[in-house]
This record gives structure tokens, sequence and C-alpha cells, in this order.
């Protein structure tokens, strides 16, 4: 059993951790119930939202980029197309005005139109207008060697490369020939600025765009018209070349890549005439918003799921908690061998159920503590059968008191008193403590209790509280032996000088036994008439004699050879009373003189 | 154990801050200050424009940004006091228009960011270097009344006929009016028409002698060129072409529109709007020295046939045919 502090120690250190860990395990084992089945449904829909959309997409883009490729290609058509006006007419004398005219109204006409020349069918320069430089008129220069010219005249359109104006604003030149010869050809300078009327009307879903590059990959419109301005060598424009390059590697319909402000997904249709590839964009946050949606969805629900497995996990760590601090307290209690301590736990669940099993538990050490000291005040007077006999009923009642048949055997030392007188304190001690071993041998042999001695007198009784058949018989036969063992004794006694002697009497009778006395010196005894008789007995017998009552004669019949002795008086009574003595064998002993 | 525990609960909590931090930058509201050389009671139609610009990328005034109008009203010499002033406004972006505010500006700091808007030529007077790249503090719009005033001599030879001296009107403060001049010279030598008188016109009071002098000159037409204070004299040199019976070109449809003959340039209320993009980008974050500048690509063309028929003036087919507006 543990001494009181050290069960004050174990009572504060069982509840606090408990409490951590329980909510740790409780938590860790919640969050992953939540935490499995919405990560796995969250990232198969992410999965299958990504390829859908992806396939989805990838046809879009290429429709958009196709349908913008074609807005950007009617307007350089339109751009060519109104030139056609102005070469329909052939040189000739007058004609000059005309040709003017129709030049001037044409830029009027075509914003994106700086300045326009046009030559006569032998390639001289006849007519040149322009928004910001002086216009000429009259027979000029011989372009006839120009490639606009050469050009014109091959394939009746003509494309010349791109140009930066003061480095910044992309020109082109676009040269159209009649059909028939003599009208010659128009060559006007294109400010490709104005293609930004058409892209920054191309809308890619809500962030999306398009954008123009030209072959050797120069911007040449975009929707923020900053990036084309910026002139055609800036290293801005590398990831939108390099987003091209992919397309033309993957030569699958869209590619994710990173674009200027970001991951894109993109997808390019050409402007074949041109040479130029028109790519759209869109943004891998427009792109797969839905999955971001199914992601932000998924990772919200986790959040909310931490949430709810903490709190749920807090709440059952502390329902757990407490109760099994409760029992760790009592516990310890218990421990400490405070059997009173109880618990009260009223969760209505198996801590409940614990806590009355403890409780239980408590209430039955401490009857059984109880019983254990009982029994240990028992075995003081009641022989070790007896003893154990109460100890495995485990009930003490067969103590209390109650009348019973039973046999008061009575011994004493003759000549004691005189011995005593005479002799050393540790002679009488050792006479004496020899005496008692030897009878008291005897006592537990025959499992009769020795209710009490005081010197050399001992007074046992047979039958009570353990009854043995035949009670008369048995306590004969106890007596015979204590005769026999002591006069082994009383000779060597007399040999040392000591004049000693034995006497035994016997009395059988309803008597009243039970406990005397109080709490603290108990006593077992029996109190009726065989006690009295039972002494009175013993004080009448001789040295080596063993004296019986009628009634013991009477029970024991013949199995015994019994002598019957004259009839005497005996002190207290004031009658005679037959006496029988146990008849000794030929070598003296009374024990094994049955016949 | 503790670790799995830690890991689980940073990771759930991980996700909602994330998205919170993201979004709120550029919430305050941005101050700009509107600088000019001349008079901004003249030019509200213009502001209103940038006004609308802002509106149309999603800036609300008194909410987004607040914008404040400044002006010297012509006195040129008042310019490098009032850009400190406005720079002790602690203004986000400064949006300034012609030639002197823009290089008054430009003096005073070399931080705040500059919009300009309706300046003539930057390159031409040193305000950049380049107009694809031009680094600095410095982007915005010019408007190209450096490179015009030759077409527009071309335009007038092309209106009277027999043209043989022509009148420039000029303010001679404005650092861009000797690049307008020679301009103008460059292609009156090839068309073989004389520039007399240079008339300045500096202020109110300088414009009948103005007139006047051209008159005594022999002056068959004039050449309106701009400056600051010319919008703010427009009313009155119109007024005075009419009186001297001198035909007239402009630079802008407002001078048509107020009874002018003949305009040849950009317009000014396209690019005021156009400024708010940069103005725009760069209350985003933009660096000014990453925009471009950006050059007119339109040019428009308007004539006054009611007063060509009182100056007694037959408008050719080819001016006509090239006109964005015809007023009658």
């Amino acid at each position: 059993m543990t001494s009181e502090p050290e069960a004050a120690t174990d009572v504060s250190t069982i509840a606090p951790p408990a409490r951590r860990v329980l909510f740790r395990k409780y938590f860790t084992t919640l969050f992953i119930a939540v935490l499995v089945p919405l990560l796995v449904s969250g990232i198969v829909e992410a999965w299958f939202g990504y390829r859908d959309q992806r396939t989805s997409l990838n046809g879009l883009l290429r429709v958009e980029a196709e349908s913008a490729a074609s807005k950007i290609d009617s307007f350089i058509d339109g751009i060519h197309d109104q030139m056609g006006w102005v070469v329909q007419l052939p040189w000739g004398a007058g004609r000059d005005e005309r040709h003017r005219l129709d030049a001037l109204r044409l830029l009027r006409q075509v914003p994106a139109i700086n300045d326009i020349a046009l030559l006569d069918g032998g390639g001289h320069e006849r007519l040149y207008v322009s928004r910001l430089s002086l216009d000429r008129v009259g027979k000029g220069d011989d372009r006839s060697e120009d490639p606009a010219f050469r050009g014109a005249r091959a394939a009746g359109i003509w494309y010349g490369p791109v140009t930066y104006f003061r480095n910044t604003e992309p020109h082109m030149s676009i040269a159209v020939s009649s059909n028939r010869a003599a009208a010659g050809v128009a060559v006007a300078e294109i400010n490709l600025k104005h293609v930004w009327d058409v892209i920054s009307t191309i809308h890619i879903g809500e962030t999306g765009r398009a954008f123009v590059l030209d072959g050797p990959g120069r911007l040449l419109a975009h929707p923020d018209i900053s990036m084309v301005l910026r002139g055609a060598d800036h290293p801005g424009l590398r990831p939108l070349q390099q987003l091209r390059a992919d397309i033309l590697a993957s030569g699958s319909d869209g590619v994710i890549g990173r674009g200027e402000g970001g991951w894109v997904m993109a997808a390019m249709a050409p402007i074949a005439d041109l040479n130029w590839s028109l790519v759209v964009e869109l943004p891998l946050t427009e792109a797969f918003a839905p999955i971001y949606g199914a992601l932000w969805r998924t990772a919200i629900l986790l959040v909310l799921g931490a949430c709810l497995a903490a709190g749920l996990a807090y709440v059952l760590a502390r329902r757990a908690v407490g109760p099994i601090a409760q029992l760790g307290t009592a516990a310890a209690h218990i421990g400490a061998g405070r059997f009173d301590h109880r618990i009260a736990i009223s969760t209505k669940d198996e801590f409940e159920l614990l806590g009355n099993a403890f409780n239980r538990m408590a209430m039955e050490l401490a009857a059984s503590r109880e019983h254990a000291e009982r029994i240990a005040r028992l075995r003081r007077f009641l022989a070790p059968q007896v003893a154990e006999l109460v100890d495995r009923v485990g009930d003490d009642s067969m103590l209390d008191g109650q009348r019973r048949e039973i046999v008061a055997v009575f011994c004493d030392l003759r000549g004691f008193t005189a011995f005593a007188a005479a002799s050393e304190p540790e002679t009488i001690m050792g006479v004496l403590s020899a005496y008692h071993r030897a009878v008291g041998a005897i006592i537990v042999e025959f499992g009769a209790t020795l209710t009490s001695f005081s010197g050399d007198g001992m007074m046992v009784l047979v039958n009570a509280p353990v009854p043995v058949a035949d009670p008369a018989l048995h306590a004969v036969r106890m007596a015979a032996r204590m005769q026999d063992d002591v006069q082994v004794l009383i000779t060597e006694w007399r040999r040392d000088g000591h004049a000693l002697g034995f006497g035994v009497g016997l009395a059988m009778g309803v008597a009243i036994v039970g406990r005397i006395g109080y709490e603290g010196r108990l006593d077992y005894t029996a109190i009726g008439n065989a006690v009295n008789l039972g002494s009175r007995l013993c004080a009448s017998a001789e040295d080596g004699q063993v004296l019986v009552d009628e009634v013991i004669a009477e029970s024991i019949g013949d199995r015994m050879t019994l002598m019957l002795l004259e009839a005497r008086l005996l002190k207290g009574y004031d009658r005679e009373f037959k006496v029988f003595a146990l008849r000794r064998n030929a070598e003296g002993s009374v024990s094994t003189a049955s016949t | 154990m503790r670790r799995w525990f830690t890991v689980l609960l940073t990771l759930g909590l991980a996700g909602t801050v994330g998205s919170a931090t993201v979004a709120s930058a550029q919430e305050r509201v941005a101050r700009i200050v509107y600088v000019t050389g001349g008079d901004p009671a003249t030019r509200t139609k213009w502001l209103d424009q940038f006004r609308k610009g802002m509106r149309e990328l999603g800036g609300r005034e008194g909410v987004t940004y607040t914008l404040d109008a400044v002006g010297a009203k012509g006195r040129f010499a008042e310019l490098p006091a009032l850009a400190r002033a406005v720079l002790d406004r602690k203004p986000d972006v400064l949006l300034v228009s012609t030639t002197p505010a823009s290089l008054a500006v430009k003096a005073a700091t070399s931080t705040v960011p500059v919009v300009i808007v309706a300046v003539g030529d930057p390159t031409g007077i040193g305000l950049i270097n380049d107009m694809a790249r031009p680094g600095g503090n410095v982007t915005g719009l010019s408007n190209a009344t450096v490179e015009l005033p030759g077409k527009r001599l071309q335009l007038l030879a092309e209106l009277i006929p027999n043209l043989r001296r022509v009148a420039v009107l000029v303010n001679p403060d404005d650092a861009n009016a000797q690049l307008q001049i020679d301009r103008t010279r460059e292609v009156a030598d090839r068309l073989g028409i004389e520039l007399e008188p240079i008339a300045p016109i500096r202020n109110l009071a300088e414009m009948e002698p103005a007139y006047q002098s051209a008159i005594a000159k022999g002056a068959q037409a004039a050449v309106r060129l701009t400056d600051p204070v010319a919008t703010q004299l427009r009313s009155r040199t119109i007024q005075l072409a009419s009186t001297y019976r001198l035909p007239t070109i402009y630079a802008f449809r407002e001078d048509v529109d107020a009874g002018g003959l003949i305009a040849y340039g950009t317009d000014q209320g396209a690019t005021y709007r156009r400024a708010a993009y940069f103005v725009t980008k760069i209350l985003r974050g933009t660096p000014p020295g990453t925009l471009p500048l950006e050059h007119p690509a339109k040019f428009e063309l308007l004539v006054n046939l009611k007063v060509a028929r009182e100056l007694g003036l037959s408008v050719p087919d080819s001016i006509l045919a090239r006109s964005d507006e015809i007023v009658e």
C-alpha cells in the first residue's frame, strides 16, 4: 500500500496529460474520418473537372483564335479592298486630279493608312498624299524596281515587312495592283497601331485576350497598346514568343504556358497571307475556375471539418477526462487505504458503470479488510481449524451465542502451587511452556477450542463452535492423549526433583456457547452445568486420572474401558455424582486402553 | 503524433488566411493634380474627357481618385513656383499639359510620376529621349503640334490660290515655338511661300497689333501656332481673323466650332481621355518609365464653309474630300 504523499502525486499526474493526449487522439481520429473522404472526393472532382475543362477549352480557344484571326484578316482585307478603288482608272491626260481625290478620300475612309503613293503602269510615282508629310503631285521618282511595285505586279497584293516608326509604332506597307497594267499600283503605309481597334474588342472569356505576332516574333497587336509600342526587341515579349513556340512545338490545340501576366492556356491560329500568328490566351485562374472552385470548396470543408473535429474532440475529451480524473483520484485514495472514498459519475455510460464498479470494489475491499481483522482477532482463541472455517465461510455468526451440547474438558497440574513457590521463575516458565506446548498440540490436533487458561489450568471445549461427530468419544480420546503426553513430561520433571502430577476432568451437557467480553478483548466460552461439573471432576482427579461424568460414560458405552468409581460429593453440588475413570492398560497408558 | 496534429491543423487554417491578404492594395484615394501653362478654366471640356476615361477604367472621382487643376494662365515665369506648390500637395500622379508646364514639372521632380498630355514634341524639347522606353518619371501622349504646321501650311496653300505670303501667329515664350516656326518655314521654302510677319502673341494685348502687322505686311493668310495661351485667346483670335478678313488655319476642332475657318490636328479630347489609361496604369503600380509614349494616330481636318464664304473663298474638292467634318 502506498503512503499518503505518494498517493497525492498519483492523483495529480493522472489527469492533465490525459486531456491533451485524449484530445489529440480524438481530434486525429475524427479529422481523418472527415479528411479522407473529403480529399478523395475533392481530388476526383478536380481531376475529372480538369480533363473535361481542358478538352472543352482546347476546342473553344481554337475556335476563338480562328475567329479572332479572321477579324484581323478582314481588317487587312478591308484596307486593300479599299485601296483597290484607287487603282481602277488608268493614268492619262487630265486624270491626275481624279486620282488625287480618290487617294484623299481613301485617306479619309481608312484611318490606318498614313500615306499612299500611286505609281503608274511604268512604275513612276504620280501621286503621294500623306497625313503628316507634304503631298506630292505629278510625275516623280521611278519606283519600278521597288519590291512593292514588283510584288504587287506579280501577285496583285504585296505585304511589306513590319518596320517600327520612331522605334515604337509598327508600320507595314501594302501594295495593291490593278489587273489592268495601265492603272498602276497603290502603295500605302499602314500604321498597325490601328489593329488595336480590332484586337481590343476581342474578348476571350472574361480575362483572356488575343495578340498578334509576326513571323520573327515581333508583337504587332495587343489589347495593351503599351506592349506593342515598347518596340520590336523588348525583353517583355519573350513570354509571348515562348508561348507561340510552345504551341508550335506541341502541335496540339492548346498549351498551358507562362504568359506575360502569369500562367495561361493558349491556342493559336495563323493569319496565313501575312505569316502572322494570332494567339489567344486565357489565364488559368479563369480557365480552371470551376476546378479552383472545387478545390476551394474542399479546402473550406476541410477547415470546417477540422473545426468540427476539434470541437467534438474537445467535448469528448472533456467528458472523458473528468471521470478519468475521478477514477484516478479514487484509485489513489483506495491505494492509500481510504476505502470510504466514493466516486460520483453520472454520465450514463460506461464511465458511470466503471465508477459504480469502483465504488463496489471500495466497499468490498473495506468489508474484506474488516473481515480479515475480525478473523485475526478470532484466531487468538479459536483453533486454527475453527479460524480457517470462519474464514472460509466468511461468516462468524457460528460464534454467536447458542445452546449446544458440549464437552467441557478441564485439566491442571497437581502440586504446582508448591512447586511454584519453591522454584526459580525460569524453571517455572520452562515447565509451563513445555506443558502448554504438549497440551496445545493435542488441542489443535483434535480441533478443540481452548477457551481459557490461567497458569497450569486449562478449559477446552469440544463440539463448539466446530461440531464433531460423537463428541464424548472424541473428548475422551483427547483427554487420554493429554494424560499420556503430560505423564511423559512428569516423569522428566520428577527426575529433576519436581513433585508434579496431572489430572483431567470431562463433563458433557447442554450449555450456552458464544463470544463474551467487549470490543478489543473478546473470548469464546461456554456456560452451563457441564462446565461446572467438568471443572469439579478435574479438581477431584488424582495424578494420572481422567475422570468423566455419567453422561459421557453412557455416551461411550463399552467403546472404551471406564471404571465406575464410588459416588462422590462434589463441591458446589448438594448431591452425589457417579464418576468414571478411564482405565489404564498394562503399560500405564490411558489413551490405548480401549476395548 | 504531435507533429501530425500540428500539420493537420495548419493545413486547415492556412487555406482560409491565404485568400484574404491578396486583395487590398490600392484602395486609398489617389491624388491627381492637373497642371497647365494655360488656364484650367478653358480646359474643363478636355478634363471631362479625362474623367470619362477614368470612369471607363473603373475609377470614380472622390472615391478612388481626386482631381485638382491648376494653371499659370500664360504667366510661364510662375510655373516653377507652381510646380513646387503642386508637389507640396503630395500628388500620386501629375497630369501635365502644355510644353512649358511639362518642362517646369520635369525640373521640379524626378520621382513623382508625370503623365503628359498635349505636349507638342516631347523628344524635341528634351523632355524624354526615347518614345518606346522613356525611363524616368515621365510618360504620356504627344499631340504632334510640332509636326503638323507644315501640313497646315500646305492645306492653306490649297485653299487659297496663289498664296505667297503668310503670317505666323506665335507665342515666342513657349518652349516649342521655335520648333514650330522652323517646321513651318521648312515647308514654306519648298512651297515658295514667304513667312511674314512672325507676329508674337503672348497675351490678349498683343493680339490686335499682331493682326495689324500681318495686314500691314501684306500677308494673305495666317497660321495660328499652338501655345498654352492660345486656348484662352481663341474667341478673340477668331474674332480678329474675321475683322481683318485674314484666312487663318488652326490646330483644333474647337477653333472651327468657335467660328474658325479651318483646322487640322489631333482630337485633344481623345488625347485627354487616353491619358486616363496612363494614370490608371501608374496608380496600379506600373513604373511610368516602362510605358511608351503614344503618338497620335488620328488627325482630323475640319472646314467651316460659312466662314469661307464670308471670306470669299471657294473650298476646293481636294479639301472637301479629305475633311472629316464640314461645318455649313
